[in-house]
């Protein structure tokens, strides 16, 4: 499959298994997805994010860059009924970010699978600062915002894999 | 069902909580956790668990390595995927490596129940068949 076809196929089935995910698991409705217009030469990554590197034939990073509120009712939904020790919040916090962007990425492999080819996926990492990234000539980046009544979700691709550290900085 | 010993292997905190939680309600015991494939080995060698449930994607080991390597030492072991990866090739790769189920995550207790009964009835129908295969 060319890359561009299969770039916009994992484009395509993240958004919609987002979509699917957090109104099923939290009931949070997404009410609508948008773009940034023309060549994104700069990303600029909210405060709590989860990343995911995708091998094989895919070779992006992942990121999922989450905006405050948003990330709070995740976090209240998603612990609700289990004893978090006083401290811990951030550690589960940090926990369910990278647990959904897992979720999220590991399911779509069943939608960009191709044949006989292994997709692997390397562990979440998660980020706790805001940070901005700007686009070297031969790096690929893919943002959407996904919108929801509590805040949005940046979905961010970043390729090809061996430019980056799993922290989105540039390897030397 | 039986109540058994299980060990959890899973680098996501949240899904250990989850997961624990769900077990314990099954009426099942969560003896031990693992957050990688390396640590999931040793604890397997120090509990002996009943059950093992197991993640693919952990820093260190990923859990298809894990789950082969601890089928090579004890092949009586009884392992089930709980994971978020859908690849078909992923799940015939567990599946080879000596898993005796797949759960897909985001999980629910009676699928993961149900994948549980149908695991220890895969694998006593198999000692049957050795036994009387001897």
């Amino acid at each position: 499959m060319p890359e561009k076809q299969l770039i916009r196929d994992v484009v395509t089935a993240t958004l919609a298994r987002t979509r699917s995910y957090l109104a099923e698991e939290f009931g949070i409705d997404v009410r609508g997805i948008s773009r940034d217009s023309g060549n994104i030469e700069l990303l600029a990554i909210h405060d709590l994010t989860a990343i995911v590197g995708v091998g094989g034939p895919v070779n992006l990073l992942v990121a999922f860059s989450f905006e405050r509120e948003l990330a709070n009712v995740l976090y209240q939904r998603m612990t609700e009924g289990m004893d978090v020790a006083p401290g811990e919040e951030d550690l589960y916090r940090g926990s369910v970010v990278a647990e959904i962007v897992n979720t999220v990425i590991g399911n779509c492999t069943a939608d960009f699978q191709q044949a006989d080819q292994r997709i692997s996926l390397t562990p979440p990492v998660v980020l706790d600062q805001a940070k901005r990234i700007q686009r070297m000539k031969n790096a690929t980046f893919i943002s959407r915002t996904v919108h929801t009544d509590f805040g949005c979700l940046d979905i961010n691709l970043v390729g090809p894999t061996e430019l980056f550290d799993d922290k989105l900085d540039y390897v030397d | 069902m039986e109540s058994l010993k299980i060990l959890v292997v899973d680098d996501s905190l949240i899904t250990i909580k989850k997961l624990s939680a769900m077990l314990d309600q099954l009426g099942h015991t969560v003896v031990r956790t693992a957050g990688t494939g390396r640590e999931a080995l040793q604890a397997y060698a120090e509990c002996a668990p009943d059950l093992v449930t197991m993640d693919i994607t952990m820093p260190d080991m990923d859990g298809i390595e894990a789950t082969r390597l601890i089928r090579d030492r004890f092949p009586q072991a009884l392992i089930v995927m709980v994971t978020s990866h859908g690849q078909e090739k992923m799940v015939l790769d567990a599946l080879q490596a000596g898993a005796k189920g797949y759960v897909l995550k985001p999980f629910r207790q009676d699928k993961l129940e149900e994948v549980i009964s149908m695991s220890l009835k895969r694998r006593a129908s198999h000692d049957t068949q050795a036994s009387s295969d001897a």
